[in-house]
């Protein structure tokens, strides 16, 4: 074979291969045209039954039925749609029962085990909708799976399996979760209070691992039951400071009066940021028992307490803003300027500041 | 004496090994390209599915966003700067600022933003991580809590950009251009691979041609493709150079450019490696770089990704003259990074990037038109004395453009299985015609801008050379939309 038959070759293979993929650019707007025509079908064809169920004038197999008719995915996507809707747990209790006997469904449940993360998703997805208490290993292994989308995903459905074994287990592992999967798990723990509070309390213990009462106590202020209080307050002394900040920073949500003592305490912390966050915890409990030791932090080492302690002098009404205008007035000359740049700010601004 | 024929064969004989070597050259290249082509399936995807996840994408528009900067770099924008700012002002992001740096513009920039946004000064109260060249004044607007302007001497987008980096708050810093066009829901998307746990210390989005578009309030609101030939080709160029190009990166071991136009990176890194090196003319790659061999030299498992969904719509030179300066520009801002951080090429220390994407910017990129040109005048000459057959140089001629359609068709195939932004079939006439010319004139053209950066590089020109810019095509019920918006917000 000579260079010549070889590139000739090769150039009319690439000319072949340029029209095939011309061909297929135009088939893929053709087929994209139909399936846009198709789902656009599908779904309106979905849409009067599950429309007719939600006010109640179809049953659940009605809509089975017509979901049945369409592909998988239009069918998961319509469901997930009427979820978003709100429709009342008992209403999809009912559809779920339904559904989880169709043959479509039982296939979207076994992508679980797909390689495809995407695949798992659709796992996930469904389970959100129609899981129950037989899904609960199922949701377990796509509650560990590797992809955090599949994570999220599956956390969505932690509300309808609800179970306290599974809670218990997401407690467990939130620590390690990424940010945004935990962000999300503290909000459907915070919504499932009732089985969350009693497995948070048990781990809520000064012996367990910095890191993990860490995540617990961010999820114990995220829920602010009394129930926690008695179990967050001895945090407040804790060895580890991620812990101790932890602390301060729940403890502004608990309008009790063995928290003002506890933050009190914690204005005397070794860590700046301890000091910070009880401060800020201070003023949002609007505690003026505290406006001694507050105007005291004016003069702290570190701008941070000293602006904290300020906005919490602030947000406490008219002995909050005197202690400011006596502090301006203060040795400290650190203390004064800040006492005289928050005395300065808007009343909008010191909202805007301390909730910053 | 020596006869003409043998003559023949000592010229042939000479220049074969050059013209093996071309030969071979060209084959690797083209097979990495197409490497590139297949590792940037799997990749668009994998991020066209999460790009399509509702759920996911409520999740991500929760306040599980990181609060980000965008550092807005300005020299003489009067005309457009009030309403780039408000476009970033109003992008769909629960908690961001704009820092906007007005570089000494000789224009009215500063006093267009003093009267549209009720700005007044505040103390220099910001601490100053990177030295810049002074900063003149410090301004907050009364309308937006969420806009800083930092008014200093010029000291051009580096410096800028380092300035607005020193003052920005937030840990996350989006570095745009003024006229860049962000799409809505973009930092969003953005966002995304930070909030997946991913290690990332840097992100890039999507850069997509705005000629000929429609644009309503400072976006893109119908995608068109320029039908004119020069910013034509670049929507194919841009398309082929994001889709597959930088996609593919992530599987190689992260990319060496993210654009400046639009990138979003972790502050603390930034702050680490003393922000942008204000000496680069092409300062976005040279940061890239320089924060790849950061994070190799202290250990650090992060890497620098490009994500296709988020996109930014910027417009391209419409005349050669132009197209000239810019490319003129990327090259020698290339050249000067390859030889500024030549310790990374094959060096194992610095893992695939050291061994995979430092060398094939090296030599697939840098040193390409200087090959290129070998290739082109060692088949004249060789012609010429009837080194080469005839056929064969045509031949291979075919080939070689062949295979530049083939890569630029499969750009467009990425884009029409995945994104689908040109929705019109002429659009995809257009572009598949566009691709189709690219070769004959273009690539020659943009290859002797290539060639004139080294020279210019050799005799150390440090110059920008001046873009201008035709403006957006605006649709018809824009400015009484403009007029609505500014009262609502």
């Amino acid at each position: 074979m000579t260079a010549e038959f070889f590139l000739a070759f090769f150039a009319v293979s690439e000319g072949l291969v340029v029209v095939l993929i011309v061909v297929l650019l135009i088939a893929n707007r053709l087929r994209q045209k139909i399936r846009a025509q198709r789902a656009s079908g599908a779904a309106s064809s979905v849409a009067e039954p599950m429309r007719r169920w939600l006010v109640g004038m179809a049953s659940a197999n009605e809509v089975a039925v017509a979901l049945r008719l369409v592909d998988p995915e239009t069918a998961l996507d319509e469901l997930l749609r009427v979820v978003a809707s709100r429709v009342p747990s008992t209403q999809l209790d009912e559809l779920a029962l339904v559904l989880h006997e169709e043959a479509w469904v039982r296939d979207v449940m076994e992508r679980e085990h797909s390689r495809l993360w995407w695949r798992r998703l659709d796992a996930a997805r469904i389970l959100s909708v129609i899981g129950g208490a037989e899904d609960r290993d199922r949701l377990r292994r796509l509650l560990a799976d590797r992809h955090p989308a599949v994570q999220s995903a599956a956390t969505s459905a932690l509300g309808r399996v609800a179970d306290a074994g599974i809670i218990a287990l997401v407690l467990d592992e939130i620590p390690r979760k990424s940010f945004v999967v935990r962000f999300y798990q503290i909000h459907a723990l915070r919504d499932l209070w009732h089985l969350t509070i009693p497995a948070l309390v048990e781990r809520l213990q000064p012996a367990a691992q910095p890191r993990m009462l860490e995540a617990w106590v961010n999820l114990a202020e995220a829920i602010a039951d009394p129930a926690c209080l008695a179990r967050v307050l001895p945090l407040a002394s804790h060895g580890s400071a991620e812990v101790r900040l932890a602390a301060a920073r729940a403890l502004k949500k608990y309008f009790h009066t063995d928290t003002i003592p506890a933050l009190q305490a914690l204005m005397a912390d070794t860590d700046w940021r301890v000091r910070g966050q009880a401060a800020r915890g201070l003023g949002a409990l609007s505690a003026r028992d505290a406006i001694p030791q507050l105007s005291e932090a004016l003069g702290d080492r570190i701008w941070w307490v000293r602006f904290r302690s300020g906005l919490a002098l602030a947000q406490l009404g008219e002995p909050g803003r005197k202690a400011l205008r006596e502090a301006r007035e203060m040795d400290d000359r650190y203390g004064r300027d800040m006492a005289a740049m928050i005395s300065g700010l808007s009343e909008g601004g010191i909202v805007e500041l301390a909730e910053a | 004496m020596i006869e003409a024929v043998e003559l023949r064969e000592m010229i042939a004989d000479g220049i074969r090994p050059v013209y093996v070597a071309i030969l071979v050259y060209f084959v690797v290249l083209n097979s990495f390209y197409g490497l590139l082509l297949i590792m940037s399936i799997p990749e668009l995807w994998a991020h066209s599915q999460l790009a399509d996840d509702d759920q996911l994408r409520r999740v991500l528009a929760s306040a599980a966003l990181p609060p980000l900067s965008i550092l807005v770099p300005a020299f003489n924008e009067e005309v457009s700067i009030a309403e780039s700012v408000k476009s970033f002002l109003t992008l769909e992001y629960p908690r961001h600022e704009v820092v906007l740096v007005n570089d000494g513009s000789r224009d009215g920039t500063m006093n267009a933003m003093i009267s549209e946004y009720d700005l007044y000064q505040i103390p220099p109260a910001l601490p100053v991580a990177v030295p810049t060249r002074p900063v003149v004044a410090y301004y907050r607007s009364r309308r937006y809590s969420k806009l800083l302007v930092i008014d200093k001497e010029n000291g051009g987008k580096a410096d800028s950009l380092n300035a607005a980096l020193n003052a920005a708050r937030y840990p996350y810093v989006l570095a745009v251009d003024a006229d860049t066009l962000i799409e809505k829901d973009a930092l969003i998307r953005l966002a995304r691979p930070f909030l997946l746990g991913e290690s990332v210390a840097a992100v890039g989005g999507s850069i997509r041609v705005a000629n000929s578009c429609r644009v309503e309030l400072g976006r893109v609101v119908d995608a068109r493709v320029d039908h004119r030939w020069l910013p034509g080709i670049q929507t194919v160029e841009y398309l082929r150079a994001f889709l597959f190009g930088r996609l593919g990166w992530n599987r190689l071991g992260g990319n060496l450019i993210i654009s400046g136009a639009f990138g979003l990176f972790r502050r603390d890194y930034m702050l680490a490696i003393k922000g942008y090196d204000t000496a680069s003319i092409t300062e976005d790659m040279e940061l890239v770089v320089r924060m790849h061999r950061h994070l190799r030299e202290h250990s650090i498992r992060s890497t620098v990704l490009f994500i296709p969904d988020p996109v930014a719509w910027t417009e391209v030179p419409a005349s050669p003259i132009i197209l000239g300066r810019q490319r003129e520009r990327w090259q020698r801002g290339l050249i000067a990074t390859m030889f500024r951080h030549r310790k990374l090429l094959f060096n194992p220390k610095y893992g695939t990037i050291g061994m995979v994407a430092y060398p094939f910017f090296f030599f697939g990129e840098m040193l390409a038109p200087i090959i290129e040109l070998t290739g082109y005048l060692l088949t004249i000459f060789g012609l010429i004395v009837g080194a080469i057959n005839t056929t064969f140089a045509l031949l291979f001629l075919l080939v070689a453009v062949g295979l530049g359609l083939l890569l630029s068709v499969g750009g467009l195939v990425l884009e029409e299985f995945s994104f689908h932004r040109y929705s019109r079939p002429s659009d995809l006439a257009w572009l598949l015609w566009f691709a189709v010319i690219e070769s004959f004139g273009y690539r020659q053209m943009t290859l002797w801008f290539r060639l004139k950066a080294f020279w210019k590089y050799a005799r150390r020109e440090h110059s920008w050379g001046a873009m201008q810019r035709e403006g957006f095509r605006p649709s018809a019920s824009a400015t009484s939309a403009e007029k609505r918006a500014v009262e609502s917000v």
